[in-house]
């Protein structure tokens, strides 16, 4: 009995301690709050050690340890996870009206309007996503993850990754623009 | 390509830009790509436009780490289940002794430890640390050598035997009253570490090797030693201490003592080797992080 329960804790140290960072940085992002980050990882990690033995070895140790934080990412906002916010293609599409022929020179003004940004502004132009964009962004912007590696987290196909992905960062340029303007950064157009 | 059919026309376009800006398209549809962008100005903008954000993105946000407290936590947690239905503290030397990064010779060494340990159950363990610190007196300097005996005679078990700087602090952490200091020294292993008390003052015992030697490094709240309460110290340590933080002397049996004070530890570090190469095991050591 003594001998199972060192065997489970190495494993355990071995296969799933490595991951959290990653996990970390992820609730960290989801949740904009770190005491909530915290919350979320040891609740994470305590549910999977208190699961270990269910988890099959050789498998994928960080889609598994995904899934359990973000059940319990669901079970914590389950009252805002009912009513998620829902964001029209339209809407993104609207945020972009400015397109043509001197697209080239206002990128260069747009790269020092948002150069000019504070991280905390990024930070909370992200948190402000919709959870299915928030996560992709999350994932493969800041975390560097594959499409193949968010697909699997996510459960879900690798061309909703790519197109939640591209739709996400649309939508998070609308807002880093909003940023701006209301910093006097950008102009009203 | 990858993942993606060619764009040849704006549509197409559209659906590979991301894949283009996380440069997941072959080359053949990248010059596609670029071919299309340089005629469109239109779908050139849309892609600048991401290519820019996931740029910025990259570039001011990094991943965080996870606060040292809530890995200590994690641990913690793990650990008291494995203190729970785990192993005794023989039986993780024992564990310890397997790993197959333990030499032989190293193995052996540890393993005369762990059997003089198993023989010796009698004695009060962790209680052993106080008879042994009484027996050398309330001086830390030969209380701390004399723990280094007790080290090398498998006198002072370790409750948490672990390479890892993290299991171990997890271990101390709320034990002592005063922070503890694991540091990641050069060229040594973490072996594992304790509690006791000595007339009611916390004690933490480090362990590490170095070779086929043992690093035992001696902690104690810093205000209680300076004041004499329970432990003394000499009036020259304490000169020392004041005027450079550091103190180094030989200990009775020959082994080297280096003390010296960090916030609010006093910290003592014993090693049969000589006292210069102690302190630069020491000062060495990669500390931030290290309490």
């Amino acid at each position: 009995m003594k001998t199972q329960a060192s065997e489970r804790q190495r494993s355990f140290e071995k296969e799933a301690l490595p991951h959290t960072d990653l996990l970390y940085n992820y609730a960290l992002r989801m949740s904009n709050n770190p005491s909530d980050a915290d919350d979320l990882v040891q609740e994470t990690y305590l549910k999977a050690y208190r699961f270990w033995d269910s988890y099959e070895q050789g498998t994928n140790i960080r889609a598994w340890l995904f899934r359990i934080l973000k059940n319990s990412y669901i079970n914590r906002y389950r009252k805002e996870v009912r009513e998620p916010d829902k964001v029209e293609y339209d809407d993104v599409k609207s945020l972009y009206s400015t397109r043509g022929e001197g697209a080239a020179d206002q990128n260069d003004l747009q790269e020092s309007m948002f150069g000019n940004l504070l991280d905390d502004e990024i930070t909370d132009a992200i948190a402000s996503l919709p959870d299915e964009f928030r996560t992709v962004v999350i994932l493969c912007d800041i975390e560097a993850l594959t499409y193949e590696e968010v697909a699997t987290f996510m459960e879900c196909p690798l061309g909703t990754v790519r197109s939640r992905l591209h739709r996400g960062r649309k939508l998070l340029r609308g807002r880093l623009r909003e940023y701006a303007r209301q910093r006097g950064l950008a102009q009203e157009q | 390509m990858h993942d993606e059919s060619p764009p040849v026309n704006c549509r197409e376009f559209s659906h590979c830009i991301t894949p283009a800006v996380d440069d997941r398209l072959s080359g053949k549809d990248q010059a596609l790509f670029q071919e299309h962008a340089r005629l469109c100005p239109s779908c050139r903008h849309d892609y600048e436009e991401e290519r820019s954000l996931a740029a910025l993105i990259r570039a001011r946000l990094h991943p965080a780490r996870v606060p040292d407290s809530v890995l200590a936590s994690i641990l913690a947690c793990t650990l008291e289940s494995d203190v729970h239905r785990g192993p005794s503290p023989a039986r993780a030397f024992a564990d310890f002794l397997r790993r197959p990064r333990a030499t032989p010779v190293v193995a052996f060494v540890l393993s005369f430890a762990a059997i003089v340990y198993i023989l010796s159950r009698h004695a009060p363990p962790p209680d052993g640390v106080e008879s042994a610190g009484s027996l050398s007196g309330s001086d830390v300097v030969r209380q701390s050598a004399s723990n280094y005996e007790a080290v090398l005679k498998g006198e002072i078990v370790p409750q948490v035997v672990s390479d890892r700087p993290e299991y171990v602090r997890a271990y101390f952490k709320g034990k002592t009253g005063f922070p503890v200091f694991i540091p990641a020294m050069k060229e040594c292993t973490l072996v594992g570490g304790t509690v006791n008390e000595y007339h009611g003052m916390r004690l933490a015992h480090v362990v590490y090797k170095h070779g086929l030697q043992f690093i035992y490094l001696y902690q104690a709240c810093r205000e209680s030693v300076m004041k004499g309460d329970t432990l003394h110290l000499s009036r020259e340590a304490k000169n020392d201490l004041d005027r450079t933080g550091w103190h180094r002397c030989i200990a009775p049996g020959g082994a080297a003592v280096v003390l010296w004070v960090s916030g609010r530890t006093l910290c003592a570090a014993v090693a049969p080797m000589d006292g210069g190469h102690l302190m630069a095991h020491i000062a060495e050591a990669d500390v931030p992080g290290a309490w």
